[in-house]
C-alpha cells in the first residue's frame, strides 16, 4: 500500500471507530421543537414564477442598454468589481475557439490598472460535465516575449454544468510596451491547445490608481513585518510588505532558528468599516520574504486608513527538550504556546505520549529520546477536539488532543521538539493614515 | 414495514418519527457531517440544520424508499452551506509547499492529510473523503451528490491524481 492509501486508511479506520455524541438525539430533538411543517403553496409559486418573468423582461432593456456590460457574471464578481462592470467599464474581446470535442472557451472581457488585470472568461461543455472539463484545463496567459503572468480567482458552473464562468486576476499588470496578449488553454488529456490574441486598449482601461508609501517596521515578539506600501485603484486596494530580508534569513538559518511564515491576517479598515479581502500571497527568494494582501477597492471617499494585524503564524525551528515520567501529567510551554502532556504510558513494546494543545499548534518535527536513544515519531493517534470559552468570553478556543507513539520503552524519557507550528493572534492596528 | 410506517408518520408532521428515522442510522449521519465538518460541534449543528430542512420539506418526497439518499444529500448541503458561511471569514492564503524540506517526515500525519486535502477543489476533496474515509461505494455517492457516476469516478482518479502530486514523488516509500 502506497503511503497515501496508508493515510487514508488511517483516516478511515478512525472514522469506523469515531462515536455517536450522547447528545446528537437531544440535539435532534431540541431542533425540531420550535419547527413548523410548511404546506405546499402552489398558486404562490405560480405568482412568483410570474414576477420573476416580469422582473427579467423589464430588465432586459437595461441591459441591452449597457452594451459593453459582462453579462453573467454576477455571481463570481466581487464588490467592487460589480461595480465597475454595472458602469460598462472594462474591454470587451468577445473571441472563442471551439476544441475538437465540441468543448468551447470564450475570452469575454478585460478590465486593467494599476494592481492587476481582471480576465473573464467562459468554458462551454455541451455534455454537462463543464467541471471536469475545467479541471482538465490548463489556462496561461502570456505578454511581450511570452513573459506568462500569474493569476487567481474564482469560477463557478451553472445548474446543468453546461457553462462555468470564471474571474481571474493576475498578480503583475502589462508594462506599457506590452499591447498585444496571448490566453492559452491547453486540454491536459489530448494535448489540443486554443490561443486566444488580443491587443489591449487601455482608452477603455479603468481609471488611476494611488500609491501611498508606507515603509513601516513593525516589531513582534519574534519577528518583525515590514509594511511598504498600500496602493488604491478602482478594482482593488493592494498592501504590499516585506517578512525578512536576505540577511535575516541567513542568520536565521546559521542559528538554526528558521521560521517558515505561513499566514498573515492583515485587515484593512476604511472609516471604522473594514474592506472586504480578495487574497493574498507570498514569496521568497533571493531579495528575502515578500507578501502582498489584496482587498477590494475603497469607498470613494475613504478619509481614515487602518491596517490591523490580525494573526501571524509559521513554522518555527527550536530546540525544546522535556524530561516525562510514566503515568504523570505535565504542563510547559514552547515559544509560548502551551503544551499539556495528559498521559504517558506503554503498550506492546511502545511509548505512547497523549498531549493537549490549542487546535492551531502543531509540532512539526518530534523526537523521544528513551534511555539516550533517539526515536521518530510513529504516529499520530487523532483524539477530541474541545471547544472551550476564553476567559473573556469573546471567543472559543478549540484545544486538541492526540497521542504520539514512539517504538520503544524504557525509564528515561525526553521528548525533544525540534519544530512547532503555530499561529499568533493580535489584533492590534499597526498602522494609520488619513487622507 | 415499521420504516414505512414511520415514514408515513414523519409526513403528517410526527416529530418522534422522523427522529426515530435518523437514529435508526445515526452513526452514518454523524460520520457523512464528521467528514464534511472535521469536528464534533460543528457536525451536530448540520445536522440539527439537516433535521429542520428534512421536517419542513418531507412531504414532497415522491418514493419513500429514497428517503435515507435524499436525506443525505440534504446533510451534505447543509454542511457546505456552513462551510461557505466559515469560510468567508479566514484567509486565502496558500501554504508553501514543504515536502521538499523532509518537514513531514516526522509530523503528524493527519493533519499533514488535512492540510494536503485542503489544497485540493472541493469537488475532488469530498469524493475522496466520501470514498476512502466513509468507504462509500461510486453509486451511493453519486446519489448524494446527485451527479453521474461517471462523474463520480473521474473526479475521483483525478482528485487522487491531483493528491499524489501535492505529496510529491519524491517522498514516497519514506514515510
Amino acid at each position: 500500500m502506497g503511503n497515501i492509501e496508508k493515510l487514508l486508511d488511517q483516516e478511515k479506520k478512525r472514522m469506523d471507530n469515531l462515536a455517536v455524541p450522547n447528545d446528537l438525539e437531544e440535539r435532534l430533538r431540541s431542533a425540531l421543537e420550535n419547527t413548523l411543517q410548511k404546506k405546499s403553496n402552489f398558486k404562490l409559486k405560480v405568482a412568483v414564477a410570474f414576477l420573476v418573468v416580469l422582473l427579467l423582461s423589464y430588465n432586459m432593456d437595461t441591459l441591452a442598454y449597457y452594451g459593453k456590460q459582462l453579462i453573467g457574471f454576477e455571481n463570481v464578481m466581487t464588490g467592487t468589481l460589480k461595480e465597475l462592470n454595472e458602469m460598462g467599464k472594462g474591454q470587451i474581446i468577445n473571441q472563442s475557439h471551439t476544441f475538437q470535442n465540441g468543448v468551447k472557451i470564450t475570452l469575454d472581457g478585460i478590465m486593467l490598472d494599476d494592481n492587476n488585470m481582471v480576465i473573464f472568461y467562459t468554458i462551454h461543455s455541451p455534455e454537462g460535465n463543464v467541471m471536469d472539463v475545467d479541471s482538465d484545463l490548463i489556462v496561461s496567459l502570456t505578454g511581450f516575449g511570452n513573459r506568462s503572468f500569474t493569476f487567481g480567482g474564482q469560477g463557478q458552473a451553472n445548474k446543468d454544468s453546461t457553462e462555468m464562468k470564471w474571474v481571474v486576476s493576475t498578480h503583475q499588470t502589462p508594462k506599457f510596451y506590452e499591447r498585444t496578449l496571448k490566453f492559452k488553454a491547453v486540454m491536459k488529456h489530448t494535448g489540443e491547445s486554443a490561443i486566444i490574441s488580443f491587443k489591449l486598449n487601455r482608452n477603455q482601461a479603468v481609471g488611476k490608481s494611488l500609491k501611498i508609501p508606507i515603509n513601516k517596521k513593525i516589531d513582534l515578539d519574534q519577528r518583525s513585518i515590514i509594511l511598504q506600501s498600500l496602493t488604491a485603484s478602482p478594482i482593488t486596494t493592494v498592501l504590499k510588505g516585506q517578512i525578512q530580508d536576505i540577511v535575516e534569513l541567513g542568520f536565521d538559518y546559521i542559528k538554526k532558528n528558521r521560521f517558515r511564515p505561513e499566514k498573515l491576517e492583515i485587515a484593512l479598515i476604511a472609516d471604522g468599516k473594514e474592506i472586504a479581502l480578495q487574497g493574498g500571497g507570498m514569496s521568497t527568494d533571493m531579495r528575502g520574504i515578500h507578501f502582498d494582501i489584496t482587498y477590494d477597492a475603497l469607498p470613494e471617499n475613504a478619509r481614515e486608513l487602518q491596517l490591523k494585524l490580525v494573526s501571524f503564524g509559521g513554522d518555527h525551528d527550536t530546540d525544546e527538550s522535556v524530561k516525562l515520567e510514566k503515568g504523570k501529567t505535565k504542563k510547559f510551554e514552547v515559544l509560548g504556546q502551551e503544551i499539556e502532556i495528559e498521559n504517558v504510558y506503554e503498550s506492546n513494546g511502545s511509548t505512547y505520549i497523549t498531549f493537549t494543545t490549542e487546535e492551531n499548534v502543531i509540532l512539526s518535527k518530534v523526537y523521544l529520546n528513551i534511555d539516550g536513544q533517539r526515536k521518530n515519531l510513529q504516529e499520530t493517534i487523532p483524539g477530541e477536539s474541545e471547544k472551550v470559552l476564553a476567559d473573556d468570553r469573546t471567543k472559543a478556543i478549540i484545544y486538541y488532543t492526540r497521542t504520539m507513539k514512539f517504538e520503544g520503552t524504557g525509564k528515561e524519557l525526553e521528548l525533544n521538539i525540534k519544530k512547532i507550528r503555530y499561529s499568533q493572534n493580535y489584533d492590534m492596528i499597526i498602522w494609520k493614515h488619513s487622507v | 414495514m415499521e420504516f414505512k410506517l414511520l415514514i408515513k408518520k414523519a409526513r403528517k408532521g410526527d416529530k418522534d418519527a422522523l427522529l426515530q428515522l435518523i437514529m435508526a442510522q445515526q452513526a452514518d449521519y454523524y460520520r457523512l457531517a464528521y467528514v464534511y465538518m472535521r469536528n464534533k460541534e460543528d457536525a451536530l449543528d448540520a445536522l440539527q440544520d439537516m433535521i429542520i430542512i428534512l421536517y419542513r420539506n418531507i412531504f414532497r418526497l415522491k418514493k419513500e424508499e429514497s428517503f435515507y439518499s435524499w436525506s443525505r444529500t440534504i446533510l451534505v448541503n447543509c454542511c457546505k452551506n456552513k462551510l461557505r458561511n466559515q469560510n468567508k471569514n479566514t484567509s486565502f492564503y496558500q501554504v508553501e509547499d514543504e515536502a521538499v524540506d523532509g518537514v513531514y517526515m516526522e509530523s503528524e500525519d493527519r493533519i499533514v492529510l488535512e492540510k494536503h486535502l485542503s489544497g485540493l477543489s472541493e469537488i475532488h476533496r469530498e469524493v475522496i473523503r466520501l470514498r476512502y474515509f466513509l468507504d462509500m461505494d461510486y453509486q451511493t455517492i453519486s446519489e448524494i451528490l446527485k451527479i453521474p457516476v461517471g462523474t463520480v469516478k473521474s473526479r475521483l482518479n483525478l482528485g487522487m491524481k491531483k493528491l499524489k502530486e501535492s505529496f510529491g514523488g519524491d517522498i514516497d516509500g519514506e514515510y
